[in-house]
């Protein structure tokens, strides 16, 4: 699947956005990957990504309701698109199938 | 909840991309409350939201720019996220979509759009029309030119001192010879032939063609093409032995031999003598010589030589004849080409000290000019650029007038739309989104006030193109629509779009948002600020209009004037015609011949009272100053110069029929003939200046060296006596004789042209006929002033002021009638929101009187105020153009009085009709209908 490859960040937001499924947003998503990787994200760049990823058909949005609190405001959801889980999938394959036979076995929970 | 910082939110509001704004602003809140609420406490929390927002400026930058990229580069497909639901404030982002939405809501108010569209092609139309006018005389280009930033034009100081006279051919010659940094270099002037008709067609009368003299390699210097044929040979046009060949331009060729190829090898009767046509230039060619529309070129120099062409002429180098232009060299700066030309002009100073030297006693000067700036002679240039300023300063007026109209239309609109827009506000839709939805809107509205205002100033061009210039040449100047006046159309339609759609614009996006939503948005009875902002637009148009019409009355009065100033002089029933003498007529004593003929044939008509002969045309369009170099016993000229006076020539009787008022002593007499002693009137100024101690009679001074103009004529040295003393002229008059100025009688004279005067018993209409019939061109003679009475030739010199003065006289009216609506409108709003209080008040017994009178002070206060304001500004704007108003003062009382006489009078009715309409209503009716 040619052209499909992700950047480093890009493959980070979208698996972000697979754990958080339906609460998938901006600011979680910017927490998500800082928790994990423990790497500081703006949030500039954050949505750029999901802008980019949103035009190649990756990401789609959709805006909520306002939250229904005082003063609520709308979010814009993000979802991973059918295209986006394969191309996720596809990655993921691929990093893996470069790391076989490397000795470099992934440490969850990897909070260094 | 804490807060976000103020300064750091805006930042992100600016740079993000409108879409994702406040997503990312809302997210940020989010986390800051979160980390304001932890241990850090506001103080990490705002230190975070800083990192955030400097470490997303550079992605937020970048993302505006890639979707400017993707906006101009429109094929490239994207991919769009296909479950976002358009929401009404997105559909409002896209260009189109403001466009069309526009032209929706400008649908419903066609009055507005008409009366907008109307005002702004009137103020387009005036500024890109005088825009089109200054264009084609100051910043045309010529065509046909190779090269042409390599061209550079050389002017020789004139007699008087002035930088760009034009040049002698020896002088031509010398630098010809002399330049190293001039490649090659051209002499041109215009001449006159008469064109004999071929034989196919004996009958119609011989006709003149204005073609230009030029040396053989013109057309190789200056890079232009001759299409068909050929251009000169050096061999064919060597000075003295030129042949007589005739390359002719494209349009003659076109009218006169119907572009027949078969005229080529042709040759022509010009003059008497037969030119070969050799070629045909490109279309559009005209002549360097100040646009003119040439019939053809021929070589300089030919053996008999052409009028004012002549091989004695091409020989003087007092004779300054020629125009010179030359193309650098390589290599070479225009300013390395100056410094080389002061040095050869000081070469030729030493050489030739005589001819070199100015009448100030100064030696002469090259000056060179870039082509672009030569087109029209310097001089000429300074003064079309005031009138051109003024003119441009006049239409820009009216632009802002239209602008200000309608601004206030559009303020009214937006008022009326207050409900709607704060509907879309509290809907969500920023303010700037709304702002740009107005400023669509005028922008749309602006471009059609263009395509209209180039429609005006299409048809003003063809109408300045049929005006008749006050002498008989043709020029080509092509006051046509050019890309230059195109964009400076849409410039500014596109600036008064943003100066009449800015100021509704940012204040309908921001009505007051609760008593806006109410019903009741009409806002009944609220008086709005007495200088709101639509009372001030209506005051500054007031002012522009007053300033406008008192502009154009002062222009008005000035050409009124001009046509009757005392010139010191009697213009009153006579007609003249220059006339220039032939052959028959060379030598001493032909003019006197021609004069004494001609006085008895035109004096035997019953029509004519008296014939005069004078060299000059005084105070008309063409008042050649001839000037005549004395020695005065006794004088000797401070700065070692030579003594110069200005001096005319006529025949005894002109003084009294011009009623030239002759203080002290006599006029000429018929004894003052060819042999009898010299006598001359001289002006008071000359007695004062020359002989200081004595009252100017009886004394004597020798002429050494008459001129025509700068080129000396055969006239011995000779003595003269002072019998006459005339007054001098009111210095304020243009053309007034400036200085010492000397009468001599014709006979005494050597002149080469006569100034026919003729004066008849009835009027100076009837002799202009009888000249032209009497007294026809001969071949190649040109009708400098054809014949016409003398008034008409005054007032042939204050053409700019005439046309200034009618395009000034439009634009007052347009002005006025712009003014007029702004008035009418803003009273009629005034009174429409006050319907309810005149009721009230009649209804509780004011006299109906009272009540008329307080609506219409609402449009009368403001005209006062207008008024006075653009009274204030009247009169330093006629002291600016003091240098060319004739004969009246800068605060001339009939022009002030007129405009403002004429500007009360309209704004009364524009506020008494509105009132009166309110009147008729029946003030029960109103209150019944609370």
């Amino acid at each position: 699947m040619p052209g499909k490859f992700l950047a480093e960040f890009e493959l980070y937001v979208m698996l972000a956005m697979a754990q958080l499924g339906e609460n998938a947003y901006g600011a979680s998503i910017r927490k998500e990957i800082q928790k994990r990787t423990g790497r500081p994200v703006s949030i500039g760049a954050l949505y750029a990504t999901l802008a980019r990823l949103g035009e190649k058909g990756l990401v789609a949005f959709e805006i909520s309701d306002p939250q229904p609190v005082q003063g609520g405001r709308a979010r814009k959801h993000c979802q991973l698109t059918p295209e986006g889980e394969e191309a996720l999938q596809h990655s993921a394959a691929m990093l893996g199938r470069m790391m076989d036979g490397l000795d470099l076995a992934p440490q969850s929970g990897g909070q260094s | 909840m804490p807060q976000t910082p103020r300064g750091w939110r805006f930042l992100v509001r600016v740079l993000c991309d409108p879409e994702d704004r406040w997503f990312v602003l809302d997210d940020l809140e989010e986390e800051f409350a979160e980390i304001a609420g932890g241990a850090g406490g506001l103080r990490e929390a705002r230190r975070w939201y800083r990192a955030q927002v400097l470490s997303s400026s550079w992605p937020f930058l970048r993302r505006r720019a890639r979707r400017i990229r993707s906006f101009l580069r429109p094929s490239r497909i994207t991919h769009k996220p296909r479950s976002v639901r358009p929401s009404g404030a997105m559909l409002m982002q896209n260009p189109l979509r403001n466009v069309r939405f526009a032209f929706r809501s400008l649908r419903k108010t066609p009055i507005v759009v008409l009366v907008t569209v109307f005002s702004l092609t009137v103020g387009i139309g005036a500024s890109t029309s005088v825009f089109s006018l200054v264009n084609a005389f100051l910043f045309q280009e010529s065509e046909g030119l190779a090269d042409p930033d390599g061209l550079v034009a050389v002017y020789t100081s004139a007699d008087h001192g002035g930088l760009y006279g034009e040049s002698s051919f020896p002088d031509f010659l010398s630098l010809q010879e002399q330049s190293e940094t001039l490649e090659g270099l051209v002499a041109y002037r215009a001449g006159f032939l008469t064109f004999d008709p071929p034989a196919s067609n004996p009958d119609s009368p011989p006709d003149r063609l204005i073609v230009e003299i030029v040396t053989g390699n013109y057309f190789d210097v200056l890079g232009i093409p001759v299409p068909l044929g050929r251009g000169f040979l050096p061999e064919e046009t060597q000075i003295g032995q030129a042949l007589d060949l005739i390359v002719l331009s494209h349009e003659e060729w076109i009218d006169r031999f119907g572009g027949d190829r078969g005229v080529l090898g042709q040759t022509l009767d010009l003059n008497g003598r037969d030119f070969t046509v050799i070629g045909v230039g490109p279309p559009g060619l005209v002549s360097r010589m100040n646009r003119l529309k040439v019939s053809g070129w021929v070589p300089l120099g030919t053996p008999e030589g052409i009028w004012h062409a002549t091989p004695q002429e091409l020989a003087s180098r007092r004779d300054h004849d020629c125009n010179i232009m030359a193309r650098l060299g390589d290599g070479t700066t225009f300013e390395m080409a100056q410094s080389e030309l002061s040095l050869i002009a000081s070469r030729l100073g030493e050489e030739f000290p005589e001819a070199w030297t100015d009448d100030r006693g100064h030696p002469r000067t090259f000056t060179a000019l870039p082509e672009k700036e030569s087109s029209l002679p310097p001089d000429a240039r300074k003064a079309l650029a005031g009138l051109g300023a003024i003119l441009m300063g006049g239409a820009f007026l009216i632009l802002l007038i239209a602008c200000s109209n309608v601004a206030s239309l559009f303020l009214a609109r937006a008022q009326r739309r207050k409900q709607e827009m704060a509907i879309r506000l509290s809907m969500g839709a920023s303010r700037g989104r709304l702002a740009r939805l107005f400023l669509t809107e005028s922008l749309i509205l602006a471009l059609a006030g263009g395509v209209g205002g180039l429609a005006l100033a299409w048809w003003f061009s063809e109408f300045m193109a049929a005006l008749p210039l006050p002498l008989d040449v043709p020029l080509a100047f092509d006051i046509g629509l050019d890309g230059r006046v195109l964009a400076f159309a849409l410039s500014i339609a596109l600036g008064s779009a943003i100066a009449f759609g800015l100021a509704p614009a940012l204040r309908g996006s921001n009505p007051n948002l609760v008593p806006a939503l109410k019903a009741d948005a009409g806002g009944n009875g609220v008086r709005g600020r007495k200088f709101g902002l639509q009372n001030l637009l209506v005051i500054g148009q007031v002012t522009t209009s007053l300033v406008l019409l008192i502009g154009a009355g002062l222009f008005l009065r000035t050409v009124q004037k001009g046509a009757t100033l005392n010139m010191g002089f009697n213009p009153d029933r006579v007609a003249i015609l220059w006339k220039e003498l032939g052959p028959e007529y060379a030598g001493p004593g032909g003019a006197v011949r021609f004069a004494q003929e001609t006085e008895a044939r035109l004096e035997a008509l019953p029509e004519v009272e008296n014939v005069e002969m004078a060299r000059r045309a005084e105070g008309s369009v063409l008042d050649l100053a001839d000037r005549a170099v004395l020695d005065i016993p006794g004088f000797e000229n401070p700065d070692g110069g030579p003594v110069v006076s200005s001096y005319t020539s006529i025949t005894a009787g002109f003084a009294e029929m011009l009623e030239i008022p002759i203080l002290r002593g006599r006029s000429f007499t018929n004894a003052d003939g060819p042999g009898a002693p010299g006598v001359a009137l001289v002006n008071e100024s000359f007695v004062s200046r020359y002989w200081p101690e004595s009252d100017g009679l009886g004394e004597t001074f020798t002429m050494l060296e008459r001129r025509e103009v700068d080129t000396p004529t055969p006239a011995p040295p000779t003595a003269f006596q002072v019998v006459g003393i005339v007054r001098d002229q009111n210095q304020t008059i243009p053309g007034a004789r400036r200085g010492p100025f000397i009468w001599i009688p014709y006979e005494q004279d050597y002149a080469s042209r006569a100034i026919v005067h003729v004066k008849g018993h009835t009027s100076a209409a009837a002799m202009v006929p009888i000249l032209r019939e009497e007294l026809p061109l001969g071949p190649g003679e040109v009708p400098l002033i054809p014949a016409q009475t003398y008034e008409e030739a005054i007032r042939g010199r204050f053409i700019g002021q005439e046309i200034a003065s009618k395009l000034l006289s439009w634009a007052g009216l347009f002005a006025l009638g712009l003014a007029w609506i702004g008035i009418f409108g803003i009273v009629s709003f005034a009174v429409s929101r006050r319907v309810k209080e005149m009721a009230i008040r009649q209804a509780i017994g004011a006299p109906r009187g009272d009540v008329l009178r307080s609506l219409v002070w609402e449009g009368m206060f403001l005209t006062v105020v207008g008024l006075v304001l653009g009274l204030a500004l009247a009169i330093p704007l006629g002291i600016l153009m003091g240098s060319i108003l004739v004969g009246i003062g800068p605060v001339d009382p009939l022009a002030v009085g007129g405009g403002s006489a004429v500007l009360v009078g309209a704004a009364f009715l524009a506020s008494l009709i509105p009132a009166l309409r309110v009147m008729k209503v029946d003030p029960m009716a109103v209150l019944r209908e609370e």
